[in-house]
């Protein structure tokens, strides 16, 4: 019996060929390819699948929101979280939310499909290496730092994040603070330094 | 930016006072001059007359002298002050109201002062200066024939008002200037973006696939139905799609460089590199520098150019290579002769040339047209136009 996976991911070289690999496993199948997260979701629920891979950066959702909707509609079935962007607050975000393993993209092939193979939400798996940040900051005030490497004004991260300006403010002088710097500019450049944060990017 | 602005309106309060004063500077020069020459013709009779005396005075030839000036507006008003002291009493106006006033006497051109001896000048239209002229009346006395003259206030109201619009305007001009400057290429965070979120999990698909390649048994190829030589293809337009997104990433970040001015130093430069270590066929090249040439296409050129003599000389098996660059009428043409074997540019990426693919869309993108002919050995000729008829088109 072949453990069908379901890929819900929307690079479509990387997931294509994951499922290619997946196909070529004596054990793994595809079960089914989703590019959205809302394609993902419709096809968890019609289609059977043992273990789902989940990418964070989706086009219409968050990742993090697709993992703990699945793990609701199949607490069974282990996900294993696959980001081009491995930081430790996303990995305690994304095993919070239920998943069982945190992987980067450019893990070998191998330990990708040794991790889909042994995954189990008792036994989390996070991939090694990844630096615990020099600077404790919230989750909040990570995502209101995202936004600002993102190009993002306070108007804008306030608005994406769902929380009042004034909120949001409260987080960036936070962020100001515990980074010691003056300015924002300041903030996304020592942030990315540390490795907190992706300039460009979501995550 | 708030900062700019806030220097700019300072600057442009500063200069806008500056000018003020400058443009009344001139206004009472001017109206000095105008005074003077209403003086000369009044200062004949008025020294005639005996200014301290009740009855000294002939005051209808002296309106009648007046007359003509007030009537025109050249002044607006006449006061004749004796003076004595620091005191200067009003002893003839034609405005009979005003004698007996007392003012200061001055000198020169100045402002009407707002006191309640000049309540009556105050009902004069538009903006007026004093002019003071000293004489002695016919009994020797220090007297001071004043005119009020009209000065054009508009004038330095108006200029006040361009210098701060258009100071204003300046830091919304300057910032245009600075973005249009920093607009070619991506940013940095578009850069970051791209590499981080396209090319890299792409490469990391490519590696799986290699790994596949390397690992997966016969068993497990005939199971998932695809054969090694369909994973090499995939593979294969991985890599093509990374050298596209990375080309394009690069074209991007040099932005007008290479200038058409610098075209043929920068074909020698290209041709130095191309060529192989070992034996190498003759390439020569002929490109003329073209200061009218688009920014836009000296990199396309280059680009076009460069895969072609590649192709030549890795894949043609050339003896010579020839690379013209000519502009005829109003397009540019890029032509690289070859005497090798040539190749079918119809086939579907032929091994080797996978640039080719690449090339064609390079060129399409900027309107041209790529042509080949097979004549002992290969031909390719790209034309660009250079003014493209349809460069609304994005």
């Amino acid at each position: 019996m072949r453990l069908p996976v379901l890929l819900v991911d929307d690079h479509r070289v990387l997931v294509d060929s994951l499922a290619l690999s997946l196909e070529l496993q004596p054990d793994l199948c595809c079960a089914a390819v989703a590019y959205t997260a809302r394609d993902g979701l419709a096809k968890a629920a019609a289609i059977p699948y043992a273990v789902a891979v989940v990418d964070l950066q989706l086009p219409d959702a968050g990742g993090l929101d697709v993992v703990a909707r699945l793990r609701a509609m199949r607490p069974d079935a282990p996900i294993v979280v696959l980001t081009a962007h491995p930081k430790a607050d996303l990995a305690d975000r994304a095993l919070a939310a239920g998943a069982a393993a945190f992987l980067g993209k450019d893990l070998p092939l191998t330990e990708i499909l040794t991790v889909i193979r042994s995954a189990d939400p008792a036994r989390p798996q996070v991939v090694a290496g990844l630096r615990q940040p020099p600077v404790g900051l919230t989750h909040r005030e990570l995502d209101v730092l995202r936004e600002l490497g993102q190009g993002h004004d306070a108007t804008r991260a306030a608005a994406t994040l769902g929380i009042s300006l004034h909120t949001a403010r409260g987080h960036i002088k936070a962020v100001l603070a515990k980074l010691g710097v003056q300015t924002q500019l300041d903030a996304v450049v020592s942030a990315e330094r540390l490795g907190l944060i992706t300039v460009g990017s979501r995550y | 930016m708030r900062a700019v602005i806030v220097r700019c309106a300072a600057v442009a309060v500063v200069l806008a006072l500056l000018v003020s004063v400058g443009v009344r500077r001139l206004s009472d020069r001017d109206a000095g001059h105008l005074a003077r020459g209403v003086a000369a013709a009044l200062l004949t009779p008025m020294a005639s007359q005996d200014f301290r005396q009740p009855g000294g005075i002939d005051r209808v030839g002296l309106l009648r002298h007046l007359q003509p000036f007030l009537a025109d507006g050249v002044v607006k008003r006449v006061k004749v002050l004796a003076v004595r002291g620091d005191r200067a009493t009003v002893v003839f106006s034609d405005e009979p109201r005003t004698e007996g006033l007392v003012e200061h006497p001055s000198s020169g051109t100045a402002s009407v002062p707002g006191d309640e001896n000049h309540r009556y000048e105050r009902s004069l239209a538009g903006a007026t200066r004093e002019v003071f002229f000293a004489f002695q009346d016919a009994r020797g006395n220090a007297t001071q024939l004043e005119l009020y003259v009209p000065v054009d206030a508009t004038v330095t109201g108006w200029v006040a008002v361009v210098v701060v619009a258009m100071l204003l305007v300046l830091p919304v001009a300057l910032l245009g200037t600075r973005q249009a400057r920093r607009d070619p290429g991506p940013t940095r965070r578009d850069l970051a973006r791209r590499l981080h979120d396209d090319v890299l999990p792409e490469l990391a698909g490519a590696r799986m696939l290699v790994d596949n390649l390397r690992n997966a048994g016969e068993a497990d190829l005939a199971r998932a139905g695809v054969t090694r030589g369909e994973l090499a293809d995939r593979l294969h337009a991985i890599l093509t799609g990374e050298i596209g997104q990375i080309r394009a990433l690069l074209s991007e970040l040099v932005p007008p460089e290479p200038a058409g001015d610098h075209l043929p130093a920068h074909f020698a430069d290209l041709v130095a590199r191309l060529r192989p270590d070992g034996p190498s066929p003759a390439i020569t090249t002929a490109v003329p520098a073209l200061p009218e040439l688009p920014a836009a296409l000296a990199p396309v050129l280059l680009s076009v150019g460069g895969e072609l003599v590649r192709n030549a000389i890795h894949h043609a098996g050339a003896g010579t290579i020839r690379l013209v660059v000519e502009v005829c009428a109003s397009s540019v043409r890029l032509t690289v002769t070859d005497d090798g074997t040539g190749f079918d540019p119809s086939a579907v990426a032929p091994a080797g040339h996978v640039g080719l693919r690449l090339i064609r869309g390079l060129v399409r993108e900027h309107g041209g047209v790529l042509r080949f002919g097979h004549d002992q050995g290969t031909t390719v000729t790209v034309t660009f136009p250079l003014r493209p008829r349809y460069s609304y088109k994005m």
